[in-house]
């Protein structure tokens, strides 16, 4: 990352991880944190990985296809051995 | 599921009901799907590890002491069948360049990102930037940001440590949203 103004600010990279997880104790989140008020283009990285990691998690871009599940039950009551009798 | 209906389930299991274990698996089934399929990139696959991983489970369910959640031992039980056919097939593991480098010019993504949920092709767009992510990558990510585990959770599946986990997860966020940003930057531009 790199200040508008030219300041380095690659070393809040390692904060950035926790920052997106929202664990904002340690000293580097605050250093962070302070830094994105004032750092237009880390801010818009910050905010368009937030919505990357939200559209994942909403669209969840992969679905079980229906047969993928009817041939797996085939499988196990083909596999497993059918309830003992009583 | 409720965990004293997962114990129950278990328990019938043990005891000699299939039901029981169709019933307590098949709520993992889709989450086990999508799991190989991000490790394996191949449907076909992915259904052979999807079957291969639940029947291991009913081998082994007799030694789940409960230790982590069923779920997290039948995702590790289903990352190492998928790795295994990896090793076979014998392809060579990938990664990202070392170091990420911030974009020159970042643009807000603006919009109405509801609007993108209803789109057919917004779930391809999501499907072909996690297909660019090298598999070490898409799989943490996978389970950390879709299936919505803990990171120490995810650390347990897939045998890291919790920093490479934190490491890989924050490069697999940055290398989508750049592969994302482009998408829509563009239709910023578009709308403007």
């Amino acid at each position: 990352m790199h200040h508008d103004s030219g300041h380095d600010c690659s070393h809040l990279k390692e904060a950035l991880a926790d920052y997106l997880d929202g664990d904002l104790d340690t000293e580097l989140c605050r250093e962070l944190r302070e830094h994105l008020k004032d750092c237009h283009p880390c801010r818009v990285v910050v905010d368009s990985t937030r919505q990357t990691i939200r559209f994942y998690a909403e669209e969840r871009p992969v679905r079980l296809p229906p047969e993928v599940m009817r041939r797996l039950q085939e499988t196990l009551k083909a596999r497993i051995p059918p309830a003992r009798e009583t | 599921m409720l965990k004293t209906d997962q114990d129950s389930l278990i328990q019938a299991t043990l005891a000699g009901d299939p039901q029981a274990f169709q019933a307590l698996i098949e709520p993992h089934a889709p989450g086990v799907y999508g799991l190989a399929l991000q490790i394996t990139r191949s449907p076909v696959e992915a259904e052979e590890v999807l079957q291969d991983a639940m029947l291991t489970a009913y081998a082994k369910l007799n030694t789940f002491r409960g230790a982590s959640s069923f779920k997290t031992w039948l995702y590790r039980i289903a990352t190492n069948a998928a790795l295994m056919r990896l090793r076979k097939a014998k392809r060579a593991p990938e990664s990202l360049p070392e170091n990420w480098e911030k974009p020159a010019d970042p643009r807000p993504w603006t919009g109405d990102p509801e609007a993108w949920f209803a789109r057919e092709e917004f779930r391809q767009i999501l499907n072909e930037a996690l297909d660019s992510l090298p598999e070490i990558y898409r799989t943490t990510f996978w389970l950390r940001d879709v299936e919505g585990l803990g990171n120490q959770e995810v650390a347990e599946i897939m045998g890291l440590s919790l920093p490479a986990v934190k490491s890989r997860i924050l490069r697999a966020r940055l290398h989508l949203r750049d592969q994302l940003a482009p998408y829509f930057e563009e239709r910023l531009r578009d709308a403007s």
